[in-house]
C-alpha cells in the first residue's frame, strides 16, 4: 500500500530536522547569561509596605466564599442592602485544590481582577498570600481592624496570619484537638477517661487485651502529626520568617512515635483514616475513643459513624506526665482575607469582620468560632443541640487556650507529606519511630521545593 | 499479499475454528462489557440510596425510588439550582465551539489530505507538535493573551480556545488522505469544478461519517474540559458542569471532611446523580454521531 | 456535470501528461483556502502559547536568558526522577494494553453481530464520558475493598483496605486501568470507523480465499488502518507521558494518599501554580513535548503517515 516515494526523501528530511535542532540546541546552551529561575528566595520574607489604591467609596465588592459560608454572607447581603456584594461561590480551596493559589497568581501576572474578600478553608494559604511576589492581602492591623478586636481572638488563632508582626487575615474557627470518647462505652467496660497519655497508652494496652476490635484512635488520617505530635511538642513544622527548622528525632517527637506504635501494634490505634469507609464499616460500633478536633463530634461521631445521641462526650486534651501548661494541636479551620488592591476596603473589611466575629453569622457556622466572643455564644447554642452526653463547652473553651504556638503554618502542607509519604508504609506495617527520619527527610525536601530556608 | 497465497494455509482452520471462534468472541466481548459497564452500573444505582446504604449495603443493590427522588431533591436545590446553570453554559460553549470547529477543522483536514501547497508537511508537524505540548505550559500564554484582549472571564475566553482542535484536522486529514480516491476528485476538476466546488459538492458529502466523528469528539471534548474553564472564568454562575462537579467534590463531606458542612444535604449519591446529569448530554450525542458514523462510505465512491 | 463519455477518456490522457508543476500551482492557492481559518487558531491558540512556553523554559523569573540551566536545575529536583520512573512503568503497561485491545476489540466489533456491536461500542464509549471530577466517586468505591463491586477481586488480590489497593507498587498498573477505562473507548470507535471504509471487497476476497478472521484481520485490515493505528500510538503515547487526572482522582478519593508529584506532569502543574514558578513548570513540560516528538517523529516516519497516496 505504500506509495512510491523517493527513498531518500524521509531520510533527507530526517537529517534536515536533526540539524535545525541541533543547531537551536546549541544557540540556547550558550545563551546561558543569567542564573537559572528558582523559587523566590527573598532577601525579606515580609510583603513590601502597604499601600491602599485610591478609594471609591459605596463600590461594589466581590466576595468569594465556599458552599458552607454562602447562607452567612447572603443573609449579610439582606441585612445590609446598601453594600453591593458580586457573592461568587467556589470550592472554599479544599485541601489539595490549589484554586486560590492558582487564580491569585494569574490575576496577579494580569494585573487585575483580584477578589476583594475571600474566604479559604486552609488556613496555609495565608502564608503563599503574604510571600513576597505574590503578595496580594491587605494588613489588618494597621487601622483596618481595631487592636482590641484582634486581641480577643483565641490564642495563637490569628498566628498562621501573622507576618512580621502584621495580622493579615481573620481566622474564622479553629479545630482545637479534645479527647472525643463515647461515654456509654467506656462506663459499660469501666474504663477512665484518661489524662495523660502515659495513661492513654495504657488504656490502649487494656482495650487491646480485654476488648479487642474496639479503638481509641486513628493514626492513618492525613492530619494525624496534628492531633498527635503538634500536642505532644514535637519540633516538625517551626517556620520562622523564610526559615524552616525540622527534627523528628527530638526527645517529644520520638516519644510519641513510640506511644502510637505501641497503639498499633496492639491494634488498638488503627491505621486507617477516620473518613475511610472502611473505618465506618468496621468501627463505627467500636469507637472507644478518638483524639481529634472540635468538629469531630458533629462530623464523625454523627454524622459518618451515626453514633446515637448522649453517648459522645468530650475530655481535655492530654498532656505527658508533669507536663505544665498542657498543650494541643489543631486542624483545620478557614480564614477571611481582603486584597490589598480592593477599590472599597471598608466595605472588604467590615464583611470580613462580620462573618468571623459577629454572633449574627457565627451562631449559625457549623464549627467553633475563632472569636472568643462568638465562640462563647457558639457553645451556649451547641449545648442547646443535645447530641453530647455533656457540656462540651468548658472543655472546648480550655482546648482553645491551649493550643501550642510552636508548630508553624507553611507554604507546604504538613498533611499531603503525612499521606502520601508516611500512612503507605504505616499500613505496610513499617513502625512510625522508623519513619521519623523518612518523614523529616520529605518535610525538609517539601520546604526546600517551595524556597524556603532548611535548618535541622 | 496475495488472496491465493491465504487461502492455502488458511483453508485448514477455517472450519474448525467457527464454533471455537464464535465462544472466544462472546467470552471476550462479555468480559470487556463488564469491565467497561459495571462501574456506570454502580453509578446507575448509587442516586438510589442513601449514603449510609452506599457504604454498609450491596454495591449493586436497588435503594428506593424515595431515596432517588430525595437526591433530585438535594441536587436541584442546591445553591438555587446552580447545577442547572452550569449544564446550561457547558452546552452553550461546547455547541458554540462545535460550531466553529466544524468551519475550521474540515476544510483544513482536506486541504492538508488533498490538495497540495508548500508548507503541507509543515503544517501538519506545527500541528502535532501543538498536540503533544503539555497544558500545563500553555496555561499562562493562553491566559494573558486573553487577558491582552481584555476577554478574560466572558464566553469567548473559552470558546474560542475550544475551536482550536488539531485532533479533528489530523482525523479528517487521515480520512480523506485514505478514503476518497483521488480519481473522483480528479473528475470533477475535469468537469471544470473550482476546488471550492469540488470540496463542497465531492467531498464534503462523503465526509459524513469523519464530520461525525469529528463532531462527536469536539463537543465531548469541550464538554469535558475542566482546566481552561477554571483558569478563564469565574467561578460560578459562568461555570461549566466540569467546574461545578469539582465545586461539589468541595462540598461533599467524603471528599472534604474538614469543611464539608453536615448541613449542606449534598452527599455522595447526590454527587452521583449529578454525575448523571452531567454526562447524560455526551451519551446523546454520541448516539446520534454514532448512526452517521456506522453508515460509513456509501457506493457511490469509485473503484478502483 | 455532464460530460459527454469521448470527453472522458481524452480528458483522462490529457490529465496524465499534464506537467506537475503546473497542476500543483492551479491547487497550491487553493489549498491555502481550505486551511486559512483553521491556520489562524492554532496560530493563536497553539503556536503562539507554545513559543511562549518555551521561552519561559529557557528564561528565569526576571526574564533573562539561561540557557540550558532550567533543564539541568529541574533534574536534581527531588521529585523529578521519581515521577519519570513512576511514568516509564506506566507508560509499559499503558501502550501495550491500549492499543491491543483497541485494535482486537475494532476489529472483533466489525466482524459480526452489528446490533450488539452497536451496543458494545456505547457501553465500550461510556466511561470515556466520565471525565475528570466526574469519575473521581466511582474510583473512591471500586478501589476499595469494603464498599466494592468487585471487592471478591480485591481481596483474592490480597488487598483489604482501600490503602492496600493503591499501595505505591501498584499505582502505575491501577493508573494505567483506570486511564485504559476511560480512553478505550473513543479509540475504539476511531478504529471501528476506519474499519468501515475498507472496501468490503478486499474482504470478500480474503473469504472467498478461505482466509480465517483472524488472518483477514492480520493481513488485510490492520495494513490498512496503518495511519489510524499510528496516530493512535502518538496521541497514546504523549497522553501516557502526560498523565495527570489519574493520579490527582486517586489524590483526592483517598484523601491525599498518592503524592501530589507523582507524574510529571502533576509536577509541572505544582511548579505552575503551587509555586508560582512558571519557568520551571515549561521546561518540564518541554521535556514532555519531547519525550512526545521523538516517538511521533519515529512513529510518522515508519508508518508514512504524512504522506499521501499520489
Amino acid at each position: 500500500m505504500r506509495s512510491d516515494r523517493k527513498p531518500a526523501h524521509p531520510a533527507r528530511r530526517a537529517r534536515w530536522a536533526l540539524a535545525v535542532i541541533a543547531a537551536v540546541a546549541a544557540a540556547v546552551a550558550l545563551s546561558a547569561c543569567a542564573k537559572a529561575s528558582s523559587p523566590t528566595q527573598a532577601a525579606s520574607s515580609a510583603p513590601s509596605a502597604f499601600k491602599a489604591v485610591s478609594q471609591v467609596s459605596g463600590a461594589p465588592i466581590t466576595v468569594w466564599v465556599d458552599s458552607t459560608r454562602l447562607p452567612g454572607v447572603q443573609a449579610y447581603q439582606r441585612t445590609h442592602p446598601n453594600v453591593k456584594l458580586s457573592i461568587v461561590t467556589y470550592n472554599g480551596d479544599a485541601e489539595g485544590s490549589n484554586y486560590l493559589q492558582t487564580k491569585i497568581e494569574l490575576y496577579n501576572r494580569a494585573g487585575s481582577g483580584w477578589p476583594d474578600v475571600v474566604f479559604s478553608e486552609e488556613y496555609n494559604d495565608a502564608a503563599w498570600s503574604t510571600e513576597p511576589g505574590t503578595d496580594w492581602v491587605a494588613p489588618l492591623n494597621q487601622g483596618l481592624v481595631p487592636q482590641s478586636t484582634l486581641s480577643d481572638f483565641a490564642p495563637n488563632a490569628l498566628a498562621p496570619c501573622t507576618v512580621d508582626g502584621k495580622v493579615y487575615c481573620l481566622r474564622n474557627d479553629i479545630g482545637q484537638n479534645v479527647v472525643w470518647y463515647n461515654a456509654t462505652l467506656m462506663k459499660r467496660f469501666g474504663y477512665q477517661v484518661p489524662t495523660t497519655w502515659e495513661q492513654y497508652q495504657a488504656l490502649g494496652a487494656k482495650v487491646a487485651r480485654q476488648h479487642p476490635g474496639y479503638i481509641i484512635g486513628s493514626v492513618g488520617d492525613a492530619w494525624t502529626p496534628e492531633v498527635y505530635f503538634w500536642a505532644s511538642q514535637c519540633p516538625a513544622n517551626q517556620i520562622s520568617g523564610n526559615t524552616v527548622s525540622v527534627n523528628t528525632s527530638s526527645a517529644d517527637c520520638t516519644r510519641m512515635a513510640s506511644l502510637l506504635d505501641a497503639g498499633v501494634a496492639n491494634k488498638s490505634l488503627t491505621t486507617q483514616s477516620a473518613f475511610a469507609d472502611s473505618f465506618v464499616k468496621q468501627y463505627a460500633a467500636r469507637t472507644l475513643m478518638l483524639i481529634g478536633p472540635s468538629w469531630y463530634g458533629q462530623y464523625v461521631f454523627n454524622s459518618a459513624l451515626h453514633v446515637p445521641s448522649g453517648e459522645v462526650a468530650a475530655a481535655a486534651p492530654l498532656t505527658w506526665a508533669g507536663q505544665a501548661p498542657a498543650t494541643t494541636g489543631d486542624v483545620g479551620g478557614g480564614i477571611w482575607m481582603v486584597s490589598k488592591s480592593s477599590r472599597n476596603l471598608a466595605a472588604a473589611v467590615a464583611l470580613a469582620q462580620y462573618m468571623s466575629t459577629s454572633n449574627a453569622y457565627q451562631l449559625t457556622a457549623p464549627t467553633y468560632p475563632a472569636y472568643e466572643p462568638a465562640a462563647q455564644a457558639w457553645l451556649a447554642a451547641q449545648a442547646r443541640q443535645h447530641y453530647f452526653a455533656s457540656d462540651v463547652s468548658s472543655v472546648f473553651t480550655q482546648a482553645a487556650s491551649e493550643i501550642w504556638g510552636g508548630w508553624g503554618s507553611g507554604r507546604y502542607s504538613q498533611e499531603n507529606i503525612w499521606a502520601s509519604t508516611i500512612v503507605p508504609q504505616i499500613t505496610n506495617g513499617v513502625a512510625i519511630s522508623s519513619l521519623l527520619g523518612t518523614w523529616q527527610t520529605a518535610i525538609q525536601n517539601q520546604a526546600r521545593s517551595f524556597g524556603y530556608q532548611v535548618t535541622g | 499479499m496475495t488472496a491465493p497465497a491465504l487461502g492455502r494455509r488458511a483453508g485448514r482452520w477455517h472450519v474448525a475454528s467457527g464454533a471455537l471462534g464464535r465462544t472466544a468472541w462472546v467470552i471476550v466481548i462479555a468480559g470487556f462489557f463488564v469491565f467497561f459497564a459495571l462501574p456506570v452500573a454502580w453509578l446507575l444505582l448509587a442516586p438510589t440510596k442513601t449514603d449510609a446504604q452506599l457504604v454498609g449495603g450491596g454495591p449493586l443493590s436497588f435503594g428506593s425510588w424515595h431515596d432517588l427522588r430525595l437526591a433530585w431533591d438535594h441536587v436541584s436545590s442546591f445553591e438555587g439550582g446552580v447545577i442547572f446553570t452550569w449544564l446550561r453554559n457547558s452546552a452553550v460553549y461546547s455547541f458554540s465551539a462545535l460550531a466553529i470547529t466544524l468551519v475550521t477543522a474540515i476544510p483544513a483536514g482536506y486541504g492538508l489530505a488533498l490538495t497540495e501547497f508548500i508548507g503541507r508537511k509543515t503544517l501538519l508537524t506545527i500541528t502535532l507538535i501543538v498536540m503533544l505540548m503539555p497544558g500545563a505550559a500553555l496555561v499562562l500564554p493562553l491566559f494573558l493573551e486573553m487577558n491582552a484582549v481584555h476577554e478574560v472571564g466572558s464566553v469567548w475566553s473559552v470558546i474560542l480556545p475550544f475551536s482550536f482542535f488539531p485532533f479533528g484536522v489530523y482525523l479528517t486529514y487521515i480520512y480523506f488522505s485514505s478514503s476518497i480516491p483521488k480519481d473522483l476528485l480528479a473528475a470533477a476538476r475535469l468537469d471544470g469544478c473550482s476546488e471550492a466546488g469540488v470540496f463542497w459538492h465531492v467531498a464534503l458529502p462523503l465526509a459524513r461519517p469523519v464530520i461525525a466523528l469529528v463532531a462527536f469528539f469536539s463537543f465531548v471534548g469541550n464538554w469535558n474540559n475542566f482546566f481552561l474553564p477554571l483558569v478563564m472564568l469565574p467561578a460560578d454562575q459562568a461555570a461549566p458542569i466540569q467546574v461545578g462537579l469539582n465545586n461539589l467534590l468541595a462540598s461533599t463531606p467524603a471528599f472534604n471532611p474538614v469543611a464539608g458542612g453536615a448541613d449542606l444535604n449534598f452527599d455522595r449519591p447526590e454527587l452521583a446523580l449529578t454525575t448523571l446529569l452531567a454526562i447524560a448530554p455526551i451519551l446523546v450525542v454520541f448516539l446520534f454521531s454514532q448512526r452517521a458514523l456506522v453508515s460509513g462510505m456509501l457506493a457511490g465512491a469509485t473503484k478502483e | 456535470m455532464a460530460v459527454s463519455q469521448q470527453a472522458r477518456p481524452a480528458g483522462a490522457a490529457e490529465v496524465s501528461r499534464r506537467p506537475p508543476a503546473r497542476r500543483r500551482g492551479r491547487r497550491g492557492r487553493a489549498g491555502y483556502g481550505f486551511v486559512a481559518a483553521y491556520l489562524v487558531l492554532l496560530a493563536l491558540f497553539g503556536v503562539v502559547p507554545t513559543l511562549y512556553a518555551v521561552w519561559l523554559a529557557i528564561t528565569n523569573s526576571a526574564g533573562q536568558l539561561v540557557g540550558l540551566g532550567n533543564f539541568t536545575q529541574v533534574i536534581s529536583d527531588y521529585r523529578f526522577v521519581p515521577a519519570f520512573e513512576n511514568i516509564a512503568i506506566y507508560l509499559i503497561t499503558w501502550l501495550v494494553v491500549l492499543v491491543v485491545s483497541v485494535v482486537g476489540l475494532a476489529l472483533m466489533l466489525h466482524g459480526r453481530l452489528r446490533r450488539a456491536s452497536a451496543v458494545s461500542r456505547f457501553v465500550f464509549y461510556l466511561p470515556g464520558a466520565l471525565a475528570g471530577a466526574a469519575s473521581a466517586l466511582i474510583w473512591m468505591f471500586m478501589l476499595d475493598p469494603s464498599v466494592s463491586p468487585v471487592a471478591w477481586l480485591l481481596h483474592d488480590l490480597g488487598y483489604s483496605t482501600f490503602a492496600d489497593t493503591i499501595a505505591p507498587q501498584r499505582l502505575p498498573v491501577v493508573f494505567a486501568i483506570m486511564a485504559f477505562w476511560t480512553g478505550a473507548g473513543g479509540w475504539i470507535v476511531v478504529m471501528y470507523g476506519a474499519l468501515n471504509n475498507i472496501p468490503g471487497e478486499l474482504l470478500e476476497a480474503a473469504r472467498i480465499d478461505g482466509a480465517s478472521a483472524l488472518k483477514t484481520a492480520w493481513y488485510v485490515q490492520v495494513p490498512m488502518l496503518r495511519k489510524w493505528i499510528a496516530y493512535m500510538l502518538i496521541l497514546a503515547f504523549a497522553a501516557g507521558t502526560q498523565l495527570f487526572v489519574e493520579p490527582q482522582l486517586v489524590g483526592a478519593a483517598s484523601l491525599g494518599e498518592v503524592s501530589d508529584s507523582w507524574s510529571p506532569n502533576q509536577l509541572a502543574y505544582q511548579y505552575a501554580f503551587h509555586s508560582n514558578n512558571f519557568n520551571d513548570a515549561s521546561t518540564v513540560s518541554v521535556y514532555l513535548l519531547v519525550l512526545g516528538l521523538a516517538c511521533a517523529a519515529l512513529v510518522v516516519f515508519r508508518s508514512g503517515l504524512f504522506e499521501v497516496e499520489p
